[in-house]
Parts: C-alpha cells; structure tokens; sequence
C-alpha cells in the first residue's frame, strides 16, 4: 500500500474532509513549522506563521499548478512569504548566515527520508555548498531572512552594487548547477 | 550582449523580486518591464526555482502538540455538524485535480498527456479505505476526450473533466454500477468541446463500473473504473 499523494490530500482538504486535511497537516507540519521557526526564530510565532501558512495553501488550492512544481514547494513558499511577512521590520537575524548556511548543507541521514527526497535534497545540499561564503551569505540573508541588497550592504559594509552581482552570481552557480540534472 | 538598458535594470531586481523582498518604485518599473519582457520573465522564474529549491533545505522541527488541531480548528471554522459542499470548493478541486493528474497538459491532449495520465492511475493510492482512481474518458471511436476522478472518503465523490469532446451540449452523467444499475448524479455543460463538473455521491467508488456522459445525437462518452 501506498500512501495517499499530495495532491489528493490537497483535493481532499479542498472539498472539506476532515481526515484529508489531518492527513495533509500530519505530513506537513514538521517542514512548514522547521521553515517558519528558521526565519522567525521564536516558537510561538512560528507557530502562528504555520498555521496561517496551512490555511493559506487551502484557501488557495485552487491556485495550485502541478506544472510548477509539487506540492512541498508550493507549500514551503507560502510558509516562508508568511514568515518574512511576519519580520519584515526586525533589526537583527537570528543566526549568522553562515552558520545557516552549515545547518543547511549538513549532512543529513539518508534513511530519515525517502530515497527520491533524499536525492532531490542531497543535490541541493552540494549545490549551496559549493558557493564560496561571499555568495551564499547574501543568498541565505535574502532566502531565508528576506532582507533586501541594501540592508546586506549596510549590514556587511558592504557598496549596494557589489552585493547585487554577489547573489546574481551566486543564484546564476545554484541554477547552473541545480539544473544539470534536473533537465 | 544585447541587453536594452530596461532589461539590466530588470535582471539587477530579480533576486529581489523573486524573494519577495524588492521595494518601491525600482519594483513597480520591474514589474512593468516584466509583463513586456519573456526573456526577464524566463530568467525571473529560473531565479524563483533556484530560491524554492533551498527552502526546501530548512531543517524540519515538530511543533508543539496541540499544533495539528489548532489549525484543523482554523481550517474549518463554525462546522455544525455536516457542512454542505461548496460549488467553490469543487472548482478548487477540479484545479487541484486536473492540473495534478494531468501535469497541466489537459487541453492539449498529447500522447505525452495520456501517457502521463495513466501513471497516475496505476500510482494512485490506496490508504485506510480512502482513495483516488483517474480513468480516460472515451467514445467508441476517440481513445481519450477527458478524464473521470473519484475519490472515495467522506465525502465520496466524482469529478469529470471534459477536453475534446465531438459534441457540444448538455450531457445526462450516469453511474453504472457493477450491479448493472444506472443511477443519474447530475448534468455537465460542454462548451466549444470542452466541460468540467463533479458532485458528491453516495456509491462506494467500487461499485461504480462506469461513468458515461450521454447526449441524444451524440456519442456517449464513458470512462470505465470497474
Ligand atoms: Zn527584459
């Protein structure tokens, strides 16, 4: 037997069965809840940002287009606008960036998830580790902290400019080698 | 390169805009810029996946346990008792269900689509009694003018959507049971070949043997589960 996809869940939550919509917030709630405390940093509102960030996808369902990608995706993308809605004027991060940054690319065990979701996330992890710090700095601040070039330029010390062409490169490596496999 | 000047501008905003996080006038003449642009528009939605794809590297962490139930209380606000189904909800579904079944292919209906259509039918899945079948829609002489969902769970229901059907008009839809009864749910408009509709029902989905969409001077359509 094999477990109900995604996207009948959506559908089922969609057309108000309740078990669906448990089945879905039990799947979920683990990665949306980890993603919004990683950018809010305080338990309880990162709760609230999950919860919105559930009632969001279902007022939404609709809006789901399986051509951009699954369900997880979409999801994790209503949780973290959510999220840095929810901070937009904090003065500090939570963590250096780079220490994030070491969270986000460490190792992970691979029996502690599917094989294809390991693989997917494995290729990720080697893509962010590659960049060299100068590049993922600004990449994590932006992705993560939803901070703008220049609050990272006044935040580094950094000119504007500079910053700019650090993500662009930074997201131009991530794609090119993100993409090789995916085509 | 051959870049104009907007098209720079543009590209400097990107990992901004695709972050959610640009601001102010330089947004509103990007975006601007975007909605005459494909080759920004492309790059945007290249920059947006790459920013998706590292989300999805934050570590997980289990909330707090009355978390499930809170917003199971969210997403249902004031149920008394059984609540009527919506007409909106099932435009969600039939979004959710046709984009997700069909990768967003239908319309176009390639070899691709149907291909793609009948993987789903052999992955879709079986849990706790509750559980998903996808079927081609046909006539006697087209392989494949639509799909019929149904999803067995409370509530149980059917949803039909209709892509290239010969005949345009309003369509009788029929259960057939495996007892060889048949049981009308309901009527589907088909416009300009095209249609969608779903209800409820009361059938276990393995007692229906087929749906058929039946018009007089034209030919049945029927999507076969038994
Ligand atoms: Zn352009």
């Amino acid at each position: 037997m094999t477990p109900l996809t995604d996207e009948s869940l959506l559908v089922g939550m969609a057309v108000g069965d309740q078990d669906a919509a448990a089945a879905f917030v039990r799947r979920y709630q683990a990665r949306v809840y980890g993603l919004a405390l990683t950018v809010v940093a305080i338990p309880a509102l990162a709760e609230e940002v999950a919860q919105e960030s559930f009632v969001k996808a279902w007022q939404h369902a609709a809006a789901y287009d399986a051509r951009r990608g699954r369900v997880a995706t979409w999801l994790l993308t209503i949780t973290r606008n959510a999220a840095i809605d929810a901070v937009r004027y904090r003065r500090e991060v939570p963590l250096d960036p780079d220490v994030l940054t070491a969270k986000l690319v460490a190792d992970q065990d691979p029996s502690a998830e599917p094989a294809d979701r390991f693989a997917t996330m494995d290729h990720i992890r080697g893509a962010l580790r590659q960049l060299p710090l100068e590049q993922s700095r600004p990449v994590v601040l932006m992705t993560f902290y939803g901070l703008t070039a220049k609050d990272i330029a006044e935040r580094d010390g950094l000119p504007v400019g500079t910053v700019k062409s650090r993500v662009r490169r930074g997201l131009g490596a991530l794609r090119d080698r993100l993409g090789a496999s995916d085509g | 390169m051959a870049e104009s000047q907007a098209c720079q501008e543009t590209r400097e905003l990107l990992p901004e805009l695709a972050a959610g996080v640009a601001e102010g006038g330089a947004r509103a003449v990007a975006l601007a810029h975007l909605g005459r642009c494909l080759d920004c528009r492309r790059e945007l939605s290249e920059i947006t996946a790459v920013l998706d794809d590292l989300v999805l590297l934050a570590p997980e962490h289990e909330p707090s346990p009355g978390f499930e139930t809170s917003v199971l209380n969210a997403l249902a606000p004031a149920r008394p008792g059984r609540r009527p189904l919506r007409a909106t909800a099932f435009a969600a579904a039939a979004a959710v269900l046709v984009a997700a079944l069909t990768g967003g292919l239908v319309g176009r209906q390639t070899s691709d689509d149907r291909q793609l259509a009948r993987q789903y039918r052999d992955t879709l899945a079986v849990a706790d009694g509750r559980y998903f079948v996808a079927a081609d829609i046909s006539t006697a002489v087209e392989p494949s003018t639509g799909h019929a969902f149904a999803y067995q769970g409370s509530p149980s229901w059917v949803f039909i959507s209709v892509e290239s059907a010969s005949s345009s008009g309003t369509y009788q839809v029929q259960l057939i049971t495996t007892d060889h009864r048949a049981i009308d749910i309901g009527l589907c408009g088909v416009t300009d070949g095209k249609g969608s509709w779903g209800t409820t029902i009361q059938v276990p989905i393995r007692d229906i043997s087929r749906i058929q969409l039946v018009r007089a001077g034209a030919p049945t359509m029927s999507a076969r589960f038994g």
